[in-house]
């Protein structure tokens, strides 16, 4: 296998030191930043874009999927049914997308980044210097 | 007559309103189950539907009354079949009622705040495009 060079491009504290994280912008459809450059952890167990707490998932209730269609998440408690909505995220170095967001329907959630967030971008999680950095191949030399 | 009171007798008239249901796409095994237990508990099938539905909203801690999004997701549920045909287009539901149907959700998002800039609640969705997805969560952070 050919071997692969990597540039880091910007680099992150963890979270208390062990949270892998990312600084997220997240706006509203129609434009409105409601979280701006905000370090969220990292959590590689959950499949979807972005959990939020209820708190910041009521910003994005103008954008809400229907309850039928909403999330499902298979955990090993059982199966936790979200509510889903549609929201603009910015991760540094890249292009604004539309994502969709997910709180739990009962409780009141938290904030992180699921695995979904993270195709298309190149991560290195050092736990070595305890830093989360956003990567870019180079081409050999 | 003056200084005295007189009591008089004011007739009440109680409007009622019988509503008949028809309830589309109840698969016949829900239905007789539904009218068994109904019948077991000695009750009419629309005082079993009451009871069930109180049951179910009693766990929902944020329902105490018809929100927002409890109408729009009726209006949504409602109109299900009828949206089907606007398959790829994205719809947008506030207020209780059908706004429009646009290209994207980014459109839809745009003409909500023209058409109904007070709402707290709104569905957009793409039809055919948004279905349920059933994901993972694997232990981690998972102490909701």
């Amino acid at each position: 296998m050919a071997r692969r060079l990597f540039e880091s491009l910007e680099c992150w504290p963890n979270l208390d030191g062990n949270r892998p994280t990312l600084p997220v912008t997240l706006s509203t459809l129609d434009g409105q930043h409601v979280v701006h450059e905000q370090p969220m952890p990292i959590d590689t167990g959950f499949t979807g874009a972005m959990l939020l707490s209820r708190e910041a998932f009521s910003n994005f209730e103008r954008a809400e999927l229907p309850e039928s269609e909403s999330r499902i998440y298979r955990t090993l408690i059982g199966p936790v049914p979200m509510r889903t909505a549609r929201a603009l995220l910015k991760l540094p170095l890249a292009d604004e997308t539309e994502i969709l967001v997910d709180t739990p329907k009962y409780g009141v959630g938290k904030s992180l980044i699921g695995l979904r967030l993270l195709r298309g971008i190149e991560l290195l999680l050092n736990g070595q210097r305890l830093e989360t950095c956003l990567l870019e191949e180079r081409s050999q030399p | 007559m003056a200084g005295k009171v007189y009591a008089m007798r004011v007739p009440v008239v109680t409007k009622v309103i019988l509503v008949t249901l028809v309830i589309r796409g109840l698969d016949e095994k829900t239905r007789r189950s539904l009218r068994a237990e109904a019948i077991r508990r000695g009750l009419r099938l629309a005082q079993a539907v009451k009871e069930a539905f109180q049951l179910w909203r009693s766990y929902d801690q944020d329902a105490e009354t018809l929100s927002e999004r409890d109408v729009n997701n009726a209006t949504y549920n409602a109109l299900k079949q009828e949206l089907e045909k606007y398959a790829g287009k994205t719809i947008l539901i506030a207020g209780g009622r059908l706004l429009g149907t646009y290209d994207n959700p980014r459109s839809a998002a745009t003409d909500l705040s023209l058409k109904a800039p007070e709402a707290q609640h709104a569905i957009v969705t793409t039809i055919g495009k948004d279905k349920r997805e059933e994901l993972e969560w694997l232990g981690g952070s998972l102490n909701l």
